[in-house]
């Protein structure tokens, strides 16, 4: 059983006419196989149930997965946004059975992984996938990669959160049915493909630490028994000063200096880095972007534009190394991007997208800027992380 | 007067095109599209604007800016 790939990219003023280009270009690559799945993202600068409508005209019964992607559509020449939005597609082809697609909008996180992996099981008539393409709206994920271990246990996860521009909850998910503004939609790959997989985040812990003593959920309340943006703001010395003491938006100062959480894998350590996205003066606490347990080791990570840059190249061929292959056998790649990571970079970004061109020329690849982050860790299983790149290599 | 919010997602756009205008959004956490020349002012907003434009401008681009307000905003 082998795949197809074929990536297209549409940014036209208005919606339908964007998505038709898109298509066409897609279907062009993929030779005449049929399609079974469509990944699909835009910006939110296009109305998503539109989006979701026209790629429904055009594919037909083909199904449908994605999100929304924060700032543009990566692609290896470079972002795609030119103002009024864009939108992508990665259609999935090969014979029946290859790809199926599940979601869930149940408000449990675990309920909604175990409920929406139990669905990709049911259609594949009881296999297990190879892989799942996981693609969810910001908030628990962690909980959501649980449920789907508990029905497809060492089934590698690789995706990212639904994203827009300004952090307004203007993301949606987008399932079979349309776009949802909180979800999880799943695409199962089946059958002998060969896939290559790397989660990788360009940053070095610093020797900078603290014992998460107060947290709830997704925020920071102390560390080591302190107000955790008093803690923060020392550590970033003085350049959330302002924050801390009124409050506000802190993605900027803490895309290259983010934190993590230690965690082990195997024989060795695994940073999840988290972002720290928003202080509330008044109650001198961190909202970040993936979950926090009380009493876990939360670290001072440090970074630079130059090492995110570089980062592509790597995850490229850590992708390549994990699945044993070769840039010959690579038929497409999909690209997750820290939407954090990519605003830090700015038009830098684009130098390391041009590793796609050098490395792996001619493959179709799909690229989107996420508000979190899924992939596979040997030793760990699937985690949900910040400021990270996720990459999965079609075969 | 025009909305300076306006203005300055005009000046982004043309510098920095529509890639510079979602990173203004996301460091800003504003909206800035929702925002039209005659628009009143909204000083919150305006302040967060402001305050994100060094992440995505030089020096020399926000004093380029500077004067692009006077400018347009008689």
């Amino acid at each position: 059983m082998t795949l197809s790939i074929g990536v297209g990219v549409g940014d036209l003023p208005d919606a339908g006419p964007a998505v038709r280009a898109a298509v066409e270009q897609a279907r062009a690559q993929l030779g005449g196989v049929l399609p079974q799945a469509a990944y699909i993202t835009c910006t939110v600068d296009y109305d998503a149930a539109q989006v979701h409508a026209a790629f429904r005209e055009a594919l037909g019964e083909v199904a449908l997965h994605g999100v929304t992607t924060s700032l543009g559509i990566l692609t290896p020449e470079g972002v795609r946004n030119p103002g009024s939005g864009a939108v992508a597609v990665m259609l999935l082809g090969g014979e029946p059975g290859t790809a199926f697609v599940a979601s869930s909008q149940e408000a449990d996180g675990r309920q909604a992984g175990e409920a929406a992996a139990r669905a990709l099981v049911r259609q594949a008539g009881g296999k297990q996938p190879k892989l799942i393409l996981f693609n969810a709206s910001p908030g628990l994920e962690e909980d959501m990669l649980q449920g789907i271990a508990s029905v497809c246990p060492d089934v590698p996860c690789q995706g990212g959160s639904a994203a827009d521009h300004a952090i307004a909850g203007q993301w949606r998910v987008f399932t079979q049915e349309g776009p949802v503004p909180a979800g999880l939609s799943l695409l199962g790959i089946f059958g002998e493909v060969r896939l290559g997989t790397s989660l990788s985040t360009p940053y070095s812990a610093t020797g900078t630490r603290a014992r998460a003593t107060g947290t709830q959920g997704r925020t920071l309340k102390t560390l080591d028994g302190q107000p955790a943006s008093e803690v923060l703001g020392r550590w970033l010395e003085g350049t959330i000063d302002r924050q801390v003491r009124a409050g506000g938006n802190i993605l900027a100062q803490t895309a290259l200096r983010p934190i993590a959480v230690r965690r082990t894998a195997g024989l060795q350590d695994h940073y999840v880095t988290v972002h720290p996205a928003q202080i509330h003066a008044a109650e001198g606490a961190v909202e970040v972007f993936a979950r926090i347990d009380p009493g876990d080791e939360v670290c001072l990570m440090s970074g630079s534009p130059e090492a995110l840059v570089s980062e592509v190249a790597h995850l490229i061929d850590s992708a390549l190394a994990q699945g044993g292959l070769t840039v010959r056998d690579v038929k497409g790649a999909a690209l997750i991007f820290c939407a954090g990571c990519a605003g830090a970079l700015g038009a830098r970004i684009d130098d390391g997208l041009h590793s796609f061109q050098r490395l792996l020329p001619g493959v179709p690849m799909l690229g989107l800027c996420t508000f979190g982050e899924q992939g596979h860790i040997p030793g760990l299983g699937n985690v949900h992380q910040d400021l990270s790149l996720s990459l999965t290599l079609f075969a | 007067m025009a909305n300076r919010i306006c203005l300055i997602t005009r000046f982004i756009e043309k510098r920095k095109s529509g890639f510079g205008v979602a990173r203004l959004m996301m460091m800003s956490g504003v909206n800035v599209r929702a925002f039209r020349l005659q628009d009143p002012e909204t000083q919150g907003s305006l302040d967060r604007v402001q305050q994100a434009l060094p992440e995505l401008l030089s020096a020399q681009e926000i004093q380029e800016l500077e004067r692009f307000l006077v400018e347009e905003g008689r």
